[in-house]
């Protein structure tokens, strides 16, 4: 399976695309690079001003608990989106050349987390400010977190990538559902919170993106506990749909020229 | 003389199916709930059975809409033909379906060239290496830092062809492609091109110029209506393609 890459000129392809799409999100932009941390960081500001000055939450630490969850939610939105579109985006290729077409969904993947990683290193940042401990623990936690959204979604975007050709629709249900995805995830709010009346919080609570992006705040003792059996049962669950997911587009790929 | 089959094309057939209803949206989803979507069955080749040796040079002929391009998609794998066809060749087989795929006409000459030479399945490195020729053989020495789309047509295509005839493959299908650029840069392309298959390589070749054909080929496959009418010296298959086209005028 993952002798896609160990040929030389596959790897090579990789990177090029990768450095492709970069550089295409910030060509002829003024301020290119930095809109990567404009976005998480302008909504936090909002967000930060809203929540500590209107409805005055009690989360300790609320600035680092507020921006892990930007940043991990706008991670995983990323690639869904990016991941569902990247058949499509890479047709005029596709339609001419042969080559592993898991090199394109990657490709999309990895700017993803190239991302993340700008995103990151001002996180880092504000949470030393802060005083967050860093040890080799809770960093190698949090790179397992992001492993697991990462492995979940190139598994999601497998079928996806696929399914859009034909049906176009799938990219606005993604952007809606993502938008409602957002409410239903504590990322400015804690599940914990005395906002929610009756059940709401359990089922809150049930969401699978919430537990995760609550463990990548555990990582750093922001909020919670770690749960690492758990996180261990959502890599290998993520790592289950990743494999179904490369059958699936290994399968149903090559017809995929004859439809765009 | 012993000689070794390059490409071995058994039984092809190649059907695609089109939705009647092109778009394939939400609204078709539903409907076809209701009423059995139209789907139109459109054979593009039917049983195609060919063998090209080694080294040769293979004429591809054919009115437009006959197959030629999609008999070229089948043999690069981008189609994979009907239940039962087979297509087998030997060694590294490179398409030229069209010059510069991928390029992208935001970044530079430079940065397109890492770009459509890795499509193209060359390492970073063998192109760093190639750079400078590739730069001099597209006469673009003062433009390759500038944006592909600041480039006239022309520019663009002789970059392209550049680019894809430093690849080394045994195989290369070839579809209108050798006719690029002002006449200078034809002469000097299609020199490059012969200096390619000088190395012995096999080259599958579709075009509409008979002369270049005739010129080039060792043998010539003639297609009419998704079928290989054809194949033989090129004179012949030439002259039976030119007297079919007169037929119907």
């Amino acid at each position: 399976m993952f002798s896609i890459l160990t040929k030389r000129h596959r790897f090579d392809l990789l990177i090029e695309l990768v450095k492709t799409n970069f550089k295409m999100r910030y060509q002829n932009s003024v301020l290119g690079v930095l809109w990567v941390l404009i976005k998480p960081y302008a909504t936090f500001a909002v967000m930060y001003v809203v929540w500590t000055r209107i409805v005055n939450v009690d989360i300790p630490n609320y600035q680092l608990y507020l921006l892990s969850g930007i940043i991990l939610f706008s991670y995983f939105n990323e690639l869904i989106l990016l991941g569902q579109m990247s058949l499509l985006d890479n047709a005029h290729i596709i339609l001419k050349v042969n080559f592993p077409r898991q090199i394109v969904v990657l490709s999309t993947m990895l700017s993803g987390l190239i991302n993340l990683g700008i995103n990151l290193i001002f996180f880092i940042v504000i949470a030393v400010i802060s005083g967050v401990q860093f040890t080799y623990g809770s960093v190698l936690y949090f790179i397992f977190i992001v492993g697991i959204i990462f492995l979940f979604a190139m598994g999601v975007s497998f079928f996806t990538s696929v399914i859009s050709i034909r049906f176009r629709d799938l990219k606005n249900i993604f952007e809606l559902g993502i938008i409602l995805l957002q409410w239903v995830t504590p990322v400015f709010y804690a599940v914990s919170s005395n906002l929610f009346s009756g059940r709401t919080s359990d089922y809150i609570a049930a969401n699978p993106l919430g537990i995760v992006i609550n463990q990548g705040r555990a990582a750093f003792d922001i909020y919670g506990t770690k749960n690492i059996s758990l996180m261990i049962i959502y890599f290998i669950i993520s790592f289950i749909i990743f494999l179904i997911g490369w059958r699936y587009f290994n399968k149903s790929v090559k017809k995929v020229a004859e439809h765009f | 003389m012993d000689k070794e089959v390059a490409i071995k094309v058994q039984n092809v057939s190649k059907t695609f199916y089109i939705h009647e209803d092109a778009k394939f949206t939400l609204k078709a989803l539903f409907a076809s709930f209701f009423h059995q979507g139209k789907t139109r069955q459109f054979k593009a080749l039917e049983d195609i059975n060919f063998e090209v040796y080694k080294g040769e040079f293979i004429g591809l002929i054919g009115r437009n809409g006959s197959g030629k391009s999609t008999l070229l998609k089948l043999i690069a794998g981008i189609y994979d033909p009907d239940k039962g066809g087979k297509i087998d060749y030997l060694g590294r087989l490179i398409p030229f379906l069209e010059l510069g795929v991928g390029f992208n006409p935001e970044l530079t000459g430079r940065e397109n060239i890492f770009l459509n030479g890795t499509i193209l399945g060359m390492t970073r490195k063998f192109l760093e290496e190639r750079l400078d020729g590739i730069i001099e053989f597209a006469e673009l020495r003062d433009f390759i830092d500038v944006p592909v789309k600041n480039y006239s047509s022309g520019m663009t295509i002789r970059l392209a062809f550049s680019i894809a005839v430093q690849t080394k493959a045994d195989i290369y299908l070839l579809d209108e492609v050798l006719s690029v650029g002002d006449i200078a840069f034809q002469k000097k392309s299609e020199a490059k091109m012969l200096e390619l298959i000088d190395r012995g390589a096999t080259v599958i070749y579709v075009t509409q110029s008979i002369n270049k054909i005739k010129e080039l080929s060792d043998r010539v496959i003639y297609i009419k209506d998704h079928k290989v009418e054809m194949i033989g010296d090129p004179e012949t298959v030439t002259g039976q393609y030119e007297a079919d086209v007169m037929q119907t005028l």
